[in-house]
C-alpha cells in the first residue's frame, strides 16, 4: 500500500487525528487549555453561534465552545470542544510517525482529564488540495483527476467549472465509515485551479478499550484512508504533486 | 471531524451539528434553505491579549496562512521568509501604532511567490496599511515592491543607467509585476 510519505510535494492541507468523548465540563475545558497552552500559544475561543429563521426573520445567537490553539511554528494546532479534541498538521505535512506521535502525547495529557472508556469516536481526516494548472483544468474532465466523481453524459459534458461531492459509507468489510468530500474550487495560487479531497475515516462504535488496540485501531483507519486516497486520485492528478509520477 | 480552517472548500459543513437549514462559517458560507435552526462553531478571536500577545498571535496566524503554499515553497524558501517574520514582527522592533501585515497582503506575496522565479529578495518590510513589502537587488540598482492584498503591487525601481540613476513607479498586476522585475533581475 502507497505510503503518501512517499511523495515529495504531498497535498495535504490539513491531517487531523480526533477523538470524540462524552461531554465534560466548562471547568475541564479550561484545564485543557492550561494543559497545553505551553506548545499551542496562540489561543482562540470558538463560538457556537445558533441561527434561526423563522418566516423570513433570522436571528442569531453566539456562545463560547472551546478553542483552537496554534504553535508558534504555525503548523501544529489542536481544537477542542465539551466533546472533540482534535490534533492537526498544517502543510508542510511531515509524515504519520510526527503526527501520530503528537497525538499520542496529546491524549496523554487528555487522558489525565478525561477517562478514555469515555470516548465514543476515533477519526483520521485528511484535506488533500491538488493544485491545477488553469490551462490543463479548462482542458480536461474532473474524472482525468479524481476516479471518485460523476460523470457527464458523453459529448454533453467538458471541463468543470464547479464541481461538489458529499458522500458518507461504511467501508466494506469492515466497521469503519468515511466522509467523503471533494470540490473544485478556485485556487489561491496564480492561473490554476484546485481539487479538494477531503477523506475523514472514523469509527464511531465499540471503540477497543486496551490501550495497544486504542491505537492499533487507529493505524487501521489510516490505512483505510491511504488505500481511499490512493484508489480516488489518477496518475494524472498524482503526476501534479509527485514528479516522478508524471511518466506512469 | 474536526478541521482547523477552511480556506476553499465551498461546501463543508461539517462543523455544522444540528442536521438543517443554515449554515453560516465565519470565513465565507452563507447557505440558506428550509426553515428552523442550526449550529455551527467558528473560531473567533475572543481572547484579547496584550501587545506582545497580539504581535505573537498575529506572527503565529500568518505562519499559518503561509502552510497553504508550503507545498509548493522549498524548504530554504520558506525558512527565509519564516526567519524575516520572525525578525520583523519581533516586540523589539515593532511600534504599537505600526499596521500589522494584513493577510490579504502576506497571500499576495506567497502566490507571487510560487509563481515567480524571482525568490532572491533582500528583506520583506512592513508598510503602509499592512502592505507586504520585498527589496531586490538588481545588477544596477534596487527594486522595491508593496504586495497590497488585491493582487495588486506597488514597486519602485532605482536603476543605474550610464552613470544616471533613472527613477521609476507604477502599479501593476502580480503578473505584471513578475515580468517587470525580471527585466530589471535578468
Amino acid at each position: 500500500m502507497a505510503d503518501l510519505q512517499r511523495y515529495r510535494k504531498p497535498p495535504i492541507t490539513e491531517a487531523v487525528i480526533d477523538f470524540g468523548f462524552s461531554p465534560v465540563s466548562e471547568n475541564d475545558l479550561q484545564r485543557i487549555s492550561q494543559r497545553f497552552k505551553s506548545r499551542y500559544s496562540k489561543i482562540e475561543g470558538v463560538l457556537k453561534l445558533d441561527v434561526n429563521i423563522n418566516n423570513g426573520v433570522a436571528s442569531a445567537k453566539a456562545s463560547p465552545n472551546g478553542f483552537k490553539m496554534t504553535a508558534a511554528n504555525g503548523c501544529d494546532v489542536i481544537m477542542f470542544d465539551r466533546q472533540h479534541f482534535g490534533t492537526i498538521r498544517l502543510a508542510p505535512y511531515e509524515g504519520w510517525e510526527s503526527l501520530i506521535t503528537d497525538c499520542k502525547n496529546n491524549f496523554a495529557s487528555l487522558e489525565k482529564i478525561i477517562n478514555r472508556t469515555t470516548v465514543n469516536r476515533i477519526g483520521v481526516r485528511y484535506v488533500n488540495r491538488i493544485d491545477v494548472p488553469l490551462a490543463m483544468a479548462e482542458s480536461r474532465p474532473i474524472y482525468d483527476f479524481l476516479i471518485t466523481s460523476f460523470q457527464l453524459p458523453p459529448n454533453l459534458g467538458g471541463p468543470l467549472s464547479e464541481y461538489t461531492c458529499a458522500a458518507t459509507f461504511t467501508l466494506p468489510k469492515s466497521d469503519l465509515k468515511c466522509r467523503f468530500q471533494s470540490a473544485i474550487v478556485p485556487s489561491i495560487l496564480i492561473d490554476h485551479r484546485s481539487i479538494t479531497l477531503d477523506l475523514d475515516v472514523f469509527l464511531d462504535a465499540n471503540i477497543p478499550i486496551k490501550r495497544d488496540d486504542f491505537w492499533e485501531k487507529l493505524e487501521d483507519i489510516r490505512d483505510k484512508k491511504n488505500q481511499l486516497f490512493e484508489s480516488s486520485i489518477t496518475p494524472l492528478a498524482r503526476g501534479l504533486f509527485d514528479e516522478r509520477a508524471r511518466d506512469v | 471531524m474536526f478541521r482547523s480552517f477552511s480556506p476553499s472548500s465551498p461546501m463543508d459543513d461539517d462543523d455544522v451539528h444540528s442536521p438543517k437549514s443554515v449554515s453560516v462559517s465565519y470565513d465565507r458560507h452563507l447557505i440558506v434553505g428550509g426553515s428552523g435552526g442550526k449550529t455551527l462553531v467558528r473560531p473567533d478571536n475572543i481572547i484579547h491579549a496584550g501587545f506582545e500577545e497580539r504581535l505573537f498571535d498575529v506572527l503565529v496566524g500568518l505562519k499559518v496562512t503561509a502552510a497553504q503554499y508550503s507545498m509548493h515553497l522549498t524548504s530554504n524558501v520558506r525558512h527565509r521568509i519564516f526567519s524575516e517574520l520572525d525578525r520583523l514582527l519581533n516586540a523589539e522592533n515593532w511600534y504599537e501604532e505600526d499596521d500589522f501585515p494584513t493577510t490579504e497582503a502576506f497571500r499576495d506575496f506567497l502566490s507571487w511567490t510560487v509563481y515567480s522565479q524571482h525568490q532572491c529578495w533582500q528583506s520583506l518590510g512592513v508598510g503602509n496599511g499592512g502592505q507586504m513589502l520585498a527589496v531586490w537587488l538588481a545588477p544596477r540598482g534596487v527594486v522595491t515592491a508593496g504586495f497590497r492584498g488585491n493582487n495588486k503591487v506597488g514597486w519602485t525601481a532605482k536603476i543605474d543607467v550610464d552613470g544616471v540613476a533613472s527613477l521609476s513607479a507604477d502599479i501593476g498586476s502580480l503578473k505584471e509585476f513578475d515580468r517587470l522585475l525580471g527585466s530589471y533581475l535578468d
